[in-house]
Parts: structure tokens; C-alpha cells; sequence
């Protein structure tokens, strides 16, 4: 069975009219969308694949206005789905037809820099890059960078517990989040952490980061910032084998150097970017690493050298050393074009386990061999610092019945990725993608304790209900669970 | 004292755990006990160690990754690592000279569930952000995982970091698993004698803005001072402004330029290297500085932006000494003369703030109980009962430890 196949609307027979009235007793008429027009906008995130029409989108301007929305979806026991940019690809913000969408795009201001304290407040809906961009001049930048950071927001990100290529040195969202200002399913405000660091008491951060919008919706957050490196330039070294590749990045890690990004393409993926980017990637090799460094001029070129002294054991067939900040541009290009490329040859799934580096060309030749039995082409790219893998696999979209074949395949990928140490999702998350695929990772026990937390936060289970959890388990554990406090208070 | 137990694998923890719920009575989860001086000790509390939980199950340099049972000593895991010229990079604190116990003590589980981070923590991150996996067993006596050896993890709600600063709460960990990092090939530190606290935080706050990787910047006060310049050869009686770099030699010749460039304004700069740069962060860590066992300590994180006028206002209301760590962010307060520690002015003036303070030690003038941890508002209170009761509602685990009722 598919993954998607398993989508079971739980829709309730009739939702009150009257929510709409209450909504716009504390809304004003632009922040209500209910014609089809405007719904379409919303049926779907960057998973395309599924689109489901909710039934009503709200545009709050202010916590108020999230808490005011809480409280009537309290009332009325109506899921309420928190959104961002919509740019999930793990179908985290794809409502349910019964659901009011909260999309928080107009709370977009940055509400305070303080870079005495190297923070920001900022509002849910302000986007990744444009906080780099306010303290850019300033010498700060903040550190998470998805490759979606043009336009994904705050918001989804602490949602998602964000990363991109330079977390290797600089962590992920969860690592630069000081605190959130958070609305709970019922409308009470409440604020984590602030301007300080490690706060108080229990690691509640550590809980709403990675929460995937089941928790609440965050409406504030105070992130970390961090002062600009002097430059960073990248190096491309092409090698004959994955292995070659693989063991040249373990051997750079291991003796000591921590570069701020390593990613990896393997052959097709390679051509793909060449033919669309003409970033004069070698087209001869079978992997390329991008080696990227931080620092002085004289810095960068003094770990250049020690990483090729490395690398010369690896028998690296392609060097080039990016000299200058055009240089490195072509570099970087090639690799952040990927995806688009890639796109313009064929619909593609992209993956995303992560697994120990150790493992790699097991699972890369692994990866192979499965989507070879499906008679699917794929193309790798990653994070190779921290074996965050995204296999794209290639699939014909207008043939019936593809896309549950290469879910299917994608499932087993990830089940090899989770067999070899690793887990089902890096960086995307698991959303309404991978919900069946935690019990891979997962034992059932460790997921009850997980939707404890959920219940804590959320006890109708009406924030973005159907995401993350296998629906039957949740569907037993809070039957289980209600049956147990009824008895336990009588 | 009550008979320790001492499990050696899980299903001996979960019977234990099992027993005391059925029992209705409570366990003290205990590493090493090196951390026992801090938060509530309750008498009624059967003490469990962990430390027959102790081995070293993974470890893949290339990977910067290390897995160890829960009482694993800390130093085997450091002694480990150094084979491989590789850390952990937070500088967990060391208690030892402060409560007099023996040296070289503690559990690797302790050191999470306590999160106390040293003066790297400002570059580098603290402790929880550096667990990546855990293993436990929670008071419901269920064993379950959460994250996993891998640094990159969003599938379901981080356990792991929950672990982190829980105290023993709301699950004994089993097993933790830790990102690492290389260590640096080398260090120096930058040393300005005499100056202001205001002056001293602009000149630290300075330095943390330069692209050069600040990763300790500290002042001390002239009483903390001087304890943690022992061995170091720039000493001087006066309050100490001290700026670390960590990184090749190369680098650091030419960022600490930069550095002393830029800060010229505030005075000399004096460039300690290698032994005596290590000495005086080891100090720190070891929390040399406030080894006066009469006064009361206090740790207070709060926002850089506030901490002198907090400082100030608190040294009006308490005889108290006020030094720096994290470039202002964190506060090490030593109070005398005040029955309740002065804790009710200093977590007034720090609730202002923004932030949160810990009683560390009691010092010999209290006499009024005072709760070691910061207490929290109606709603976080709320939520830290309920977290309490959904991982432990029978209250086995540490009852009261934290806060009345968690
Ligand atoms: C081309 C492309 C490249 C990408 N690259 C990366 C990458 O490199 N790394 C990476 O990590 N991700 C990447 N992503 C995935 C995606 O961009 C991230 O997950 C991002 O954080 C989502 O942000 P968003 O604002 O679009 O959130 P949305 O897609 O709108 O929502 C995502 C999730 O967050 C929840 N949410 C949104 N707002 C709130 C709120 N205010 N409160 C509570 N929950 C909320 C939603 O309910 C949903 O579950 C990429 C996506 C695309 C399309």
C-alpha cells in the first residue's frame, strides 16, 4: 500500500456555519478566504502530489488574531493547520477539508535587532533570508539556511527544525532558536525562552522546534545571530567512485578539519547541473564533493591546502579551488540549481534519510540496486558532513499508477537508511509524507511517549491532527488514552 | 542513609522503577552524585546510581559521534576522545573544588541531565545541543529512544533534548549519544586588567562581533580573578577581561592582531598562550574563581543587553560579587550576609530582566529555604506538571527535585 493511499479524511459530517460568523466577528473581511479561487492557493504545499481544498483560510495580522482563531476552533473542535510559505515538502501544511488554514504570511515585520545580545525578534511569517538581509550590514547573519530560504518563514522553519548546507558547523534551527511566543490549540498565549540562553525549567524549545505544527502556532520568535565569517570559498574535487568520495570525507572530519559545508553529487546529478548551470563541473567523474571554508583569504587557502594533502589519498581525478568570490559562485552554483535541473529533465521525488557516513557507498550502491528493480533512474545529492541524503527519484507522472511505485520505492530507501543507523528524514520532516513510515524508526512505545507531548499541548488533537503519526496508532492511542483518564478520575 | 540500588542493565532499572510505583515509593536517580549539593534532596528518596551503566558502545571519529551508557564516567569519555583529538565541546562544569568532592567524578548522564555549560558555550553551543540521542527508561517504567546517532534527525518531537536539564525527572537515561567536535589545534587568550564592568562588557561584546570565533569571553571581578589566574603568568590584583581564540596557530597569530587592533582603545592587551591560556579556562571550568565555600552562588543567565544594569541593581540591594561569562550572558553571583542568599532581590531584578537564576550553593549564612531553580510562572508551571505526569505520573523519578509537585 502507499503512502498516500492511506489518507483518511476524518471529515466531520457538518461544520458549523457559524464558525465563519464567529471568525468574522474577530477578523476583518480581507483576512477570510472562502472562495474556491482563494482556497485553491492553499489545497497544497511543495508536495504537489496531494491537494485536499480546506475549508476556510485565515491571515492573522497579530497573536491576537492567532489566539482569537484558536479559541474559536476550541469552541467548535474544528483542526486548525498552521502555515508558513507552503513550502513543506513533506506535505506538513496540506490542510484537511475540515480545517481552518492559518497562514501566517502577513505577520512579516521584524519586530526588534538587538545585536548587543546577537538577536532578533521576529514575527512568524518574516522569511529565513530576510534576517540575514537586515543584519547583513552589520556584520551578523543568522546561520540555518534551507536552500528554500528566499521564502520559507521563520515560522515553518522552527516548525520543521530547518537546516541547509552550512549546518554542519552551524547546527539547525533547533541550535539558534533563543525563544518562541507560541498560541495553544485553545488560545492561551505563551511565551518559551527569550533573549537569554538555556531557559528555565524543562526544554520546551526542544519540544516546539521539530513540532511540525502540532504543538501550537508560533507567532513570535527570538533567534540567534551570529557574526559574518571574514569569506568562505568552496573546492571541488571530482573522484572515479562514490567510495573514493565517501572516504575522503571521513578522513577530512576525522582528522580534525570542520569545513562549514560538504556536499556531494554523484553522476547523474552532476550532468544534470552541468548541462542546466554550465558551472563547469567535470563530467567524467562519478562524485564530486564541494568543500567549503570560512575565514581570511590566507585561512581558506592554508585548509585548501591541508584538505587536498588529505584527499590526495583518495586519488581525486578533478581539483579546482575557487580563488575568487566569482569563482566560488560558479562553484556553489552548479549545486543550488540541482533540483531545478533536475526538475527540467522529469518529475522526481526527493528524499531525505540521513545516515551515518560510514555507511555510504553500502547505501549508495544499495540505492541503486533498489530503484534499478523499479526501473527508476536516480540522482543523489547531499549533505555529505552529516549523511543527509536526497535521493531524487525519477518518475513519469502522467503514467498511472507511478507515483504509488515510487513511493514504494522511496519507502524502502528510507527503511535501508534507518537499517544502517540512520533515520527517515533530515532536514523536511515527516508531515503527511512519512507519518506511516515512522514506525521504521520508531517503536511503538517511543511514539506513545512522543504523542503524550501532543496531548499535553493540543488534548482534541486539532492542530494539524493528521501529520506525523501513523493515523491508526494515534487513532488507538487516544481512545486508549481518554478511556484511561476517564477512569482514572472516577 | 537508605541502601543505594544499583541496577547493571535495564531490566533490573525497569524492575526497580516498577517496584517503587507499585510500592508507592520514590527513587533519588543518581550518576556519581556529584551534583547532589544542587536542587532538593529529599530524605524519603531510595538512591538509584547509574554508574554500573557505564561503557563506551560507539564511537566513529570520522562520524564525531560517541554512544555511552549512562553512567559512564566522564573522564573515559574524555580519555577516549583525546586519542582521536576530539571533544566535548561545551566544558561541562566541574564541581569538584566547589563542593570539595573528589576530582575526576561524574556521569556522562548527569552532565545532560544538569546541562551546565561552560564559557564555550557561547560559540559552540551547550550540552543539550550536542545530544543527539537518548535511550531511557521513564517513571511509567517504559523503555523508549528519541533521536539517534545520526546529527541530523527531524523525524517526530525531540525526546532527546527534552532529557536535557530534566534533572532525573521524567526519565532515567540508559544510553546517550553525542555529536562531537574536533578539538582545536590550539588557543591563546587576551588578557585587559582593570577595567570597568560596563567597559569591560563593550570590549567583550566587541571582540564577539569580529569574524574571529570569541569562544570564552569573561570578566572577573578582582576577588574571582584572582583564583583562576594561578599558574598563569600575566598575573595582576586587579578584575580581569579575558577573550579566548581557538584555532591553528597561523590563525590565531593573525586574529588575535585583529582583535587587540580593535580593542586597543580599551586598554593593554596582553597575549597569553598555551600552557597558561588552558590553565586559566580549566580554572574556569572548574569554577576556581568562587572556591570560597561562605558565600552563596548563584547562576544566572539573562540577556547581555541587560546584565550590567541587573549587576548593578542587585549589588545595591546585596553584598554581593558579580563576575561574567558568555560575553555577559551569564552571571556568577556570590552573595554573603542574607539570610535568604539574596534571592529574592536577584530573581526579582532577573525576571525584569529577562532570564532565570539557579542556587548553586547555599553558603553558610541561609536560613531561609530558598528553591535551588528558578520558580516559573502559573502556565509554565501548568505545562511542567503535565510534561511531569505524561512521563511519570506516579512521581518515581526525583519527585520534588526541581519544583514542589514535579
Ligand atoms: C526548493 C525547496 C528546497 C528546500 N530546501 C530545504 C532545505 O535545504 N532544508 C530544509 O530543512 N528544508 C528545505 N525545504 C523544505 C521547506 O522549505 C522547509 O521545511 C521550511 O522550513 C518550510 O517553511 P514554510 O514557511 O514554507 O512552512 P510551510 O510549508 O508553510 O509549513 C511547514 C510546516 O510548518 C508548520 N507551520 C508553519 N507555520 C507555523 C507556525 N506559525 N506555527 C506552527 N507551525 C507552523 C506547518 O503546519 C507545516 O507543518 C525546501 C523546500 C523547497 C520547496
Amino acid at each position: 500500500m502507499g503512502i498516500f493511499s492511506k489518507l483518511q479524511e476524518k471529515i466531520k459530517s457538518a461544520i458549523p456555519r457559524s464558525v465563519i460568523r464567529d471568525l468574522s466577528e474577530v477578523l476583518k473581511p480581507d483576512q477570510i478566504v472562502l472562495d474556491q479561487a482563494g482556497l485553491q492557493a492553499f489545497e497544497t504545499d511543495a508536495l504537489t502530489a496531494i491537494q485536499v481544498l480546506p475549508f476556510v483560510v485565515v491571515m492573522p495580522e497579530s497573536t491576537a488574531d492567532v489566539a482569537a482563531v484558536a479559541k474559536i476552533s476550541h469552541k467548535y473542535d474544528v483542526p486548525m493547520v498552521p502555515r508558513g510559505a507552503g513550502t513543506s515538502l513533506a506535505g506538513g501544511a496540506i490542510p484537511t477539508s475540515n480545517a481552518i488554514v492559518v497562514c501566517l504570511s502577513r505577520m512579516n515585520k521584524i519586530l526588534d535587532i538587538d545585536l548587543v545580545n546577537r538577536s532578533a525578534k521576529v514575527q512568524a511569517g518574516v522569511t529565513n533570508l530576510a534576517i540575514s538581509a537586515a543584519v547583513d550590514r552589520d556584520g551578523f547573519f543568522y546561520a540555518p539556511d534551507p536552500s528554500s530560504q528566499l521564502s520559507c518563514t521563520i515560522a515553518g522553519n522552527i516548525a520543521m527544525n530547518s537546516g541547509g548546507a552550512h549546518c554542519l558547523k552551524y547546527g539547525v534551527t533547533t541550535h539558534n532558536i533563543l525563544g518562541v511566543k507560541l498560541v495553544t490549540a485553545e488560545g492561551e498565549i505563551l511565551e518559551f525562552g527569550g533573549p537569554f540562553l538555556d531557559p528555565a525549567g524543562y526544554d520546551f524549545l526542544s519540544l516546539i522546534v521539530g513540532s511540525e505544527g502540532g504543538l501550537g502556532i508560533v507567532t513570535e520568535a527570538t533567534v540567534m545571530l551570529r557574526a559574518k565569517p571574514e569569506g568562505a570559498r568552496p573546492l571541488l574535487l571530482g573522484f572515479e567512485s562514490h567510495e573514493q568520495a565517501g572516504d575522503c570525507v571521513a578522513a577530512i572530519i576525522g582528522k580534525g578539519y570542520l569545513p562549514v559545508a560538504i556536499e556531494f553529487m554523484d553522476k547523474p546529478a552532476i550532468k544534470a547541473c552541468e548541462e542546466h548551470a554550465r558551472a563547469g563541473y567535470p563530467l567524467d567523474v562519478e562524485a564530486l564533493l564541494i568543500i567549503e571554508f570560512e575565514g581570511a583569504t590566507e585561512e581558506i587557502d592554508a585548509s585548501f591546502q591541508q584538505v587536498l594533502r588529505i584527499a590526495s589519498q583518495f586519488n581525486p581525478v578533478h581539483k579546482r579551488i575557487a580563488n575568487t568570490d566569482e569563482e566560488a559562485q560558479a562553484i556553489w552554483l552548479g549545486r543550488k540549481s540541482a533540483f531545478g535541473a533536475i526538475g527540467r529533465i522529469s518529475e522526481y521525488l526527493c528524499m531525505d534519510g540521513v545516515i551515518p557516513l560510514s555507511k555510504l557507498s553500502h547505501v549508495l550502491s544499495k540505492i541503486a540496486e533498489i530503484c534499478s528493480s523499479y526501473k527508476f533512474q536516480v540522482s543523489n545529492i547531499f549533505h555529505a558532513g552529516d549523511g543527509n541524503l536526497h535521493p531524487l527519484i525519477l518518475y513519469d507522472a502522467n503514467r498511472t499508477g507511478e507515483f504509488q511505485r515510487v513511493e514504494k520505492c522511496g519507502a524502502e530507501i528510507l527503511e535501508l537508511c534507518v537499517m544502517a543507523g540512520g533515520c527517515i528524514t533530515g532536514e523536511h520532516g515527516v508531515g503527511l509524507e512519512k507519518r506511516d513510515l515512522m514506525t521504521l524508526q520508531f517503536s511503538e512505545t517511543d511514539l506513545i511517549n512522543q504523542m503524550r507531548v501532543k496531548l499535553l499541548f493540543d488534548p482534541n488533537w486539532v492542530l494539524n491532527p493528521d501529520k506525523v503519526f501513523p493515523l491508526e496508532l494515534a487513532e488507538t492511542f487516544r481512545r486508549d488514552e481518554s478511556s484511561l483518564s476517564d477512569g482514572e478520575s472516577t | 542513609m537508605q541502601d543505594m540500588l544499583t541496577p547493571l542493565v535495564n531490566r533490573d532499572l525497569k524492575d526497580m522503577i516498577l517496584d517503587a510505583k507499585d510500592k508507592g515509593t520514590s527513587l533519588e536517580i543518581l550518576g556519581h552524585g556529584t551534583k547532589r549539593m544542587i536542587g532538593r534532596y529529599s530524605e524519603k528518596n531510595v538512591p538509584l546510581t547509574m554508574r554500573r551503566f557505564s561503557e563506551v558502545t560507539l564511537y566513529e571519529p570520522s562520524e564525531l559521534v560517541i554512544s555511552a551508557r549512562a553512567g559512564t564516567p566522564i573522564v573515559e569519555i574524555e580519555r577516549e576522545l583525546k586519542g582521536y583529538g576530539q571533544h566535548l565541546p561545551f566544558e561541562h562544569l566541574d564541581f569538584s573544588k566547589l563542593f570539595e568532592t573528589e576530582p575526576g567524578y561524574g556521569t556522562i548522564g548527569s552532565l545532560f541531565a544538569t546541562n551546565f555549560s561552560g564559557s564555550r558555550r557561547l560559540l559552540k553551543g551547550s550540552a543539550r545541543d550536542h545530544l543527539i540521542g537518548v535511550k531511557g527508561i521513564n517513571g511509567r517504567g517504559e523503555s523508549f529512544s528519541s533521536g539517534g546517532r545520526v546529527m541530523k534527525n527531524v523525524a517526530g518531537y525531540d525526546l532527546a533534548k527534552l532529557m536535557a536539564n530534566s534533572w532525573g525527572t521524567l526519565a532515567v537515561m540508559t544510553e546517550v549519544t553525542i555529536k562531537l567536535l574536533p578539538t582545536p589545534p590550539s588557543e591563546c587568550t587576551l588578557f585587559l586588567y582593570g577595567l570597568e564592568e560596563d567597559i569591560a562588557l563593550e570590549a567583550l561584546r566587541t571582540a564577539i562581533a569580529t569574524p574571529y570565533e570569541v569562544s570564552g569571553a569573561v570578566h572577573l571581578n578582582k576577588t574571582h580573578a584572582f583564583p583562576c589566574l594561578e599558574g598563569v603568568t600575566y598575573v595582576q590584583d586587579k578584575a580581569v577581561t579575558a577573550i579566548r581564540l581557538e584555532n591553528t596557530p597561523k590563525s590565531l597569530a593573525y586574529r588575535s592582531e585583529k582583535i587587540r587592533e580593535l580593542l586597543s582603545a580599551f586598554g593593554e592587551l596582553f597575549y597569553i598562550d598555551e600552557p597558561e591560556s588552558k590553565l586559566f579556562w580549566q580554572n574556569m571550568r572548574q569554577l576556581a574563581f568562587l572556591a570560597n565555600r561562605d558565600d552563596a552562588i548563584w547562576r544566572v543567565s539573562t540577556s547581555p543587553q541587560r546584565a550590567f544594569q541587573s549587576a548593578r541593581q542587585i549589588k545595591k540591594l546585596v553584598d554581593s560579587q558579580v563576575s561574567y561569562d558568555w560575553g555577559g550572558g551569564l552571571l556568577w553571583i556570590s552573595t554573603r550576609g542574607v539570610a535568604d542568599m539574596g534571592s529574592s532581590d536577584i530573581r526579582r531584578i532577573i525576571a525584569q530582566a529577562g532570564g532565570h537564576a539557579t542556587l548553586i550553593y547555599p553558603g553558610v549564612d541561609a536560613t531561609q529555604p530558598v528553591s535551588p531553580f528558578h520558580p516559573l510562572d502559573p502556565a509554565h508551571m501548568q505545562l511542567t506538571k503535565g510534561l511531569k505526569s505524561m512521563f511519570d505520573p506516579a512521581g518515581v523519578l526525583n519527585p520534588g527535585r526541581m519544583y514542589d509537585g514535579v
